[in-house]
């Protein structure tokens, strides 16, 4: 006989799945069964066709950024103890906690500082273009990263690298051959979950890079300009067919990085 | 020969302080303490994972306190052992030749030649090394330790996780091998029996303090201090008051509640006063009343009873009647070993010569023994 205990589980492990269902069958049932490509013309195909190019692009150059970044400060982070390291971890994780669109107002107000204007004249345009959806994507995708490597890196045993050192290894070599490998589910879920997100970021990007049709236009804001023009069934099918663009994403990044784990 | 001069090291509020020890070249050393004693912390920064925050460490009269712990030429096993869980049981054992880039062929040989030696040969072929078991995973840890040809060797209690029968038959044979390749073992533990087997030099850790550093035989036998007889269990420790020198003379004598106890004075004998003595029950032997003659270190006793432990059984003898003194006499293999039967009266030889007697420590120290636990 099941305890009590086993039940609470279950029953938690049922309304988790119901209520992620529920936001798919949704779609489907609204859509009552019919084809939902059917709805968007072949002009609307090549903007959305842009739109996830677009999104993919930046979100995997911004992820891709955010990973460099978010190895080396997990992992001091992981080893390193000093005073304040709570208020240091606290500041990284900011984009997490604030809202999207104040993020993206911080965003604006450090690009019209004297540096961020001197990047956007001399180096390159940051506000309202392309590189604007990579920098807004980037804050994104940065502070889940170094959460996820932050305890991933703290939960694999420093005695590892100790040994290691003893049997020759520099600091580095001792990263690349013990932890770096050992922490490879971790690396694989802080890209995939920041990839992820910063795809599916709306209030930041748009602040940030603006929503320009056809320029800076993400799937997440292909999706607001259906809504806008009362065209919910397109705004639905696009809903659908990102989700299972982002779903194959995810399913193909896993395979590639993470499925060469024993 | 590594050297370890005046080194003082801190671990949040606990010290270890002043650590003065020389180590000689295929000596195995051992230091034994209570957790809690700073052994860890006295491995952790003679190995150089923690700088001395004072004092010099000096291998073969080179200073290497702020060496990177790869440019020191140890090996090192931890508690847990730290097997990489990433790599096979034969890229565990060869991970340290890699690393210098020994070639492929020299290092197989090397692999093979070590494992042969530790009986682990028939290991090399497995893929986890997390599904061994723990006396296979110590082989494997030692030789992936042994095959880079260490200078010095430390070990932080490796064999604490085994069962008894393992953790004997080990070390055994590790004391063999080390002995073998004539390689400087340093290796801290809490375990006496563990410190007893393989240590040609002993030295006993208490309170951040080398408390002695000595033979083995010489530590079990001659503690330097109350902390570290109990420590040590020395099975009869008694409080009492030290007397002037009276008609037992050169003995002392050392009032124990109902039982004055015959004590032989040595150069720490300390004033007359409130002092503890100590003596291991080995050296407490019963014999039938009337048997011996009555004198010093002579008494008379009633056997209580007989220690219920497998290995080594001891007689309870009670002197001075029911609120006297407790003796643990022995060990005695059985009940029929005994001279006489429980509830009878006995006599017991205590010799004077082999109590230890310890002054009162000062409180202040005693309170800082207490403080300095990390």
């Amino acid at each position: 006989m099941r305890s009590w205990f086993n039940w609470v589980l279950l029953l938690a492990v049922g309304v988790s799945v119901s209520l992620m269902a529920m936001l798919v069958v949704a779609q489907g049932v609204y859509m009552g069964g019919g084809d939902p490509l059917t709805e968007i013309t072949e002009r609307e195909w090549r903007e959305i066709g842009h739109s996830i190019a677009l999104g993919f692009g930046c979100a995997t150059i911004a992820s891709v950024l955010a990973l460099v970044l978010a190895l080396p400060t997990g992992f001091a982070l992981a080893r390193w103890k000093f005073a304040g390291s709570w208020l240091v971890e606290a500041l990284l994780l900011i984009p997490v906690i604030m809202s999207p669109m104040a993020l993206g107002v911080a965003i604006l107000l450090v690009l019209n500082s004297p540096p961020g204007r001197w990047v956007d004249d001399h180096v390159f345009r940051i506000m309202f273009e392309p590189p604007g959806i990579v920098l807004a994507q980037f804050f994104v995708a940065y502070a889940f990263a170094v959460l996820i490597l932050r305890t991933t890196f703290a939960g694999i045993d420093v005695r590892l690298e100790q040994v290691a050192r003893f049997l020759g290894c520099t600091r580095w070599q001792a990263f690349r051959r013990v932890t770096f490998p050992l922490s490879r589910g971790g690396i694989v879920a802080a890209f995939v979950l920041g990839w992820a997100r910063s795809l599916g970021d709306f209030g930041t990007t748009s602040t940030v890079a603006g929503a320009v049709k056809g320029y800076t236009e993400t799937p997440p804001i292909t999706i607001y300009f259906a809504l806008q023009s009362l065209s919910t069934q397109r705004a639905v099918a696009l809903s659908i067919l990102l989700t299972v663009v982002c779903i194959a994403g995810l399913v193909t990044v896993r395979l590639l990085i993470g499925g060469r784990r024993r | 020969m590594i050297r370890i001069d005046n080194v003082v090291a801190h671990y949040g509020s606990f010290t270890l302080q002043n650590v003065d020890l020389t180590i000689g070249e295929g000596e195995t050393f051992v230091l034994l303490g209570p957790s809690g004693a700073g052994k860890t912390l006295f491995l952790e920064t003679v190995l150089g994972i923690k700088p001395p925050d004072q004092g010099r460490i000096l291998l073969d009269g080179r200073d290497i306190s702020h060496a990177l712990p790869e440019q020191r030429g140890f090996s090192y096993l931890p508690q847990d052992l730290a097997l990489f869980p990433h790599l096979s049981v034969r890229r565990n054992i060869a991970f340290g030749l890699s690393v210098r880039h020994t070639p492929s062929s020299a290092s197989a040989e090397r692999v093979s030649r070590i494992a042969e030696l530790l009986g682990i040969g028939h290991l090399l072929g497995r893929r986890d090394v997390r599904s061994l078991s723990g006396g296979e995973k110590q082989r494997v840890a030692l030789a992936r330790a042994l095959v880079v040809e260490p200078r010095m060797l430390f070990l932080d209690e490796p064999f604490s996780a085994l069962d008894p029968a393992t953790r004997r038959q080990l070390h055994v044979e590790f004391r063999g091998i080390w002995q073998r390749l004539g390689l400087t073992t340093i290796l801290v533990t809490h375990d006496q029996d563990e410190a007893a087997t393989l240590a040609d030099r002993l030295a006993v850790i208490m309170g951040g303090r080398i408390q002695q550093c000595s033979a083995p035989a010489e530590v079990f036998d001659r503690p330097a201090n109350l902390a570290s007889a109990r420590f040590l269990v020395v099975e009869n420790i008694f409080r009492g008051e030290l007397l002037p020198a009276g008609s037992w003379a050169p003995l002392r004598r050392v009032a124990c509640g109902p039982v004055e106890l015959a004590i032989e004075p040595d150069e720490s004998v300390p004033e007359p006063g409130p002092v503890h003595v100590a003596l291991r029950a080995r050296y407490a032997t019963l014999h039938r009343p009337g048997s011996r003659d009555d004198g010093p270190g002579v008494y008379r006793g009633v056997l209580e009873s007989l220690t219920a432990s497998i290995t080594s059984p001891r007689a309870i003898v009670r002197l001075g009647g029911p609120d006297g003194l407790r003796i643990e006499c022995g060990p005695f293999a059985t009940a029929e070993a005994l001279p006489v039967g429980i509830g009878e009266e006995v006599a017991v030889v205590l010799p004077p010569g082999r109590f230890l007697c310890f002054g009162e420590p000062p409180k202040a120290t005693a309170a800082a023994h207490e403080r300095s636990r990390p």
